[in-house]
């Protein structure tokens, strides 16, 4: 890469002058040449400029200002202040609506403390009673059927099941340690449920990472004692399966479909709500198989595909997935790139743990951007609010009207 | 030659170490001065750019007790502000581009909108700072909350709880690396920046 023509084209296109076809280089700079690279680039050069430019005497008092709230993010009894602008923007198939969206919640106070609770104060806004994000947590069922809760509260060895040590790590992940020989036992089945507003993340005995989203559950052997490595799932997950060739890793979608993966990490959306399952690869390789196919008609997908099973047992192939989408969730956002209203709202009532309703027919609206899953409800309908529907909170139900 | 720089500055990074918040103050008024010219001219001047600076605090600030480790911390954070600067441009960029595929006709002056970057990315690493320090031990965290909110000093926390100075120092030192560990757990990267800088320099 020429340092000059990164340097170059990040001018034109701050300043706006930039033309199609430098886009189009600017782009493939920052798809192609390394993170590293670039950062490298950009700071050299902003080290030589700024040795070059006049020193800049800003009032002492708007930095204070800043400074003060910088300081501010680390402080227990945080005031976050205004919530930032959030711009989020209704897509209209025809025309560009040029309404950005600038939204100020007044004020926002966070109590730390047992009673922790966030108080909105917004006359705009119909929501008396905010509620928070989800969070982690799950439930275990062992294979006695007693349940043990898994929450932000305790840590360390929570059972014995066969002969492997159910242990809560440090981090709050669960894993499954195995102690003497784990080839005479029989299989012990262990389910890890989240309910709605909850999510976890596992490390089966194999090593196998498994993301739970909120509404999901897996059901899976304490240790994988067979010849294959079985295990189930419902709702949505996204899988690090760990390689062992000699063991294929076995996944039963709600009794609709299996998929057989080879060493792989892949997202499995699977709620019965949706308009089809999904199974989204990001590398290595899955082979998928309808269980109500008695034949050979299996497909193999390729990193960057996903297949969607729908309701009649058909799969297709969707070779073009943005693949942030898929994996927002697991980083912690809301992608609502491309979704409708009742997309975005039947993940916004699995997050948050509440029931959407509409008045009337739901307003035909889609979406572009992205927002974190760290807000408050109130916080994110303040986003979405202005892009064209209304809506009150009533206890836990979200009335929706045009 | 540049003929601006902080003649104290091993002795504030030292002082930012322990927590010091005037130290901090200085040293961001210096250095604020000389980001926000390069940031008008790259990101373009108002919201986003104050964001980008406000942002490479935060990070300066949660590595508080590693910079009196750095060869060079003026080089270090200007690659710290590089990375914020790269993240919220690829987050523009991928943004304009799905604009373009709503209308040929894009008014000029709607460039002008800015992308959910501030609001989700800036929001949620406070967010997720705070959530950090809410997920410490108890003991860390009353002696965190001593130290930054309460603002006493490592010495009064120290005879407050009837403890060591040495503890007090260690389980702030160990606590604030909980915090960027669990940022780092949740996607931000905190980690990364200090060990990236190794491997360049």
């Amino acid at each position: 890469m020429k340092q000059e023509q990164l340097i170059y084209l990040l001018k034109r296109y701050a300043d706006k002058s930039i033309t199609a076809e430098e886009m189009l280089s600017l782009r493939t700079l920052l798809n192609e040449v390394q993170e590293e690279t670039l950062i490298e680039a950009i700071s050299d050069q902003w080290e030589a400029e700024s040795q070059a430019q006049e020193y800049n005497h800003s009032k002492p008092a708007d930095v204070h200002q800043q400074v003060e709230a910088i300081l501010l993010t680390d402080k227990l009894s945080v005031d976050t202040g205004k919530v930032r602008e959030l711009r989020l923007q209704k897509k209209n198939q025809w025309y560009w609506a040029a309404a950005a969206i600038v939204v100020f919640a007044s004020v926002i106070l966070l109590k730390w403390g047992p009673a922790s609770h966030t108080v909105i104060t917004d006359p705009h806004l119909s929501v008396q009673h905010d509620i928070a994000p989800g969070k982690e947590g799950a439930i275990l069922v062992l294979a006695d059927g007693s349940e043990i809760v898994l929450d932000s509260a305790g840590k360390g060895n929570l059972a014995l099941q066969g002969n492997s040590q159910v242990i809560k790590l440090e981090n709050g992940d669960l894993t499954y340690v195995t102690s003497g020989n784990k080839n005479n036992t029989e299989e012990v089945f262990n389910t890890m449920r989240t309910p709605a507003g909850n999510q976890y993340k596992l490390v089966l005995e194999d090593g196998t990472k498994v993301w739970l989203n909120a509404a999901s559950s897996i059901t899976y052997p304490a240790v994988f004692t067979g010849k294959e490595r079985r295990v189930k799932i419902k709702g949505e997950a996204y899988f690090e399966v760990a390689k062992n060739i000699s063991k294929p890793f076995l996944i039963d979608v709600e009794g609709r479909f299996d998929i057989q993966v080879l060493g792989t990490a892949f997202n499995v959306n699977a709620y019965p709500d949706e308009k089809s399952l999904n199974t989204t690869l990001l590398h290595g390789s899955v082979k998928i198989k309808a269980t109500a196919d008695a034949g050979n008609n299996a497909i193999f997908l390729k990193p960057g595909e996903q297949a969607q099973v729908a309701a009649n047992g058909n799969i297709r192939i969707e070779k073009n997935i943005d693949r942030e989408k898929v994996m927002a969730w697991k980083n912690g956002f809301f992608n609502f790139n491309d979704a409708d209203l009742q997309e975005v709202m039947r993940e916004v009532a699995r997050w948050y743990d509440i029931e959407v309703v509409y008045e009337g027919t739901p307003p035909a609206i889609e979406f572009v951007g992205k927002i974190s899953r760290n807000l408050t409800l109130s916080q994110l309908l303040n986003g979405l609010k202005g892009t064209g529907f209304n809506f009150k909170v009533e206890g836990r139900k979200l009335i929706i009207s045009k | 030659m540049r003929n601006n720089f902080l003649h104290n500055e091993n002795e504030l990074l030292h002082q930012i170490a322990e927590g010091d918040e005037t130290a901090f103050k200085a040293l961001y008024h210096f250095y604020y001065n000389e980001l926000q010219p390069l940031l008008n001219k790259y990101a373009g001047s108002g919201v986003e750019s104050e964001e980008i600076i406000q942002e490479t605090f935060i990070r300066v600030w949660m590595n508080r007790d590693q910079l009196p480790s750095l060869d060079n911390f003026r080089a270090w954070l200007f690659t710290v502000a590089s990375r914020v600067y790269l993240t919220a441009l690829r987050t523009r960029i991928n943004y304009d581009k799905r604009l373009e595929g709503f209308s040929t006709t894009l008014d000029p002056e709607n460039k002008n909108l800015h992308t959910p970057f501030e609001f989700t990315h800036l929001q949620a690493i406070k967010n997720c700072i705070a959530d950090a320090i809410h997920q410490l031990s108890p003991q860390r965290k009353k002696i965190y909350e001593l130290s930054r909110t309460q603002g006493m000093s490592i010495e009064e926390i120290a005879s407050e709880l009837s403890l060591s100075k040495q503890t007090v120092k260690n389980v702030l030192q160990t606590s604030i690396r909980a915090i960027r560990e669990y940022l780092n757990a949740a996607g931000y990267g905190f980690l990364l920046l200090l060990i990236s800088f190794f491997k360049l320099f």
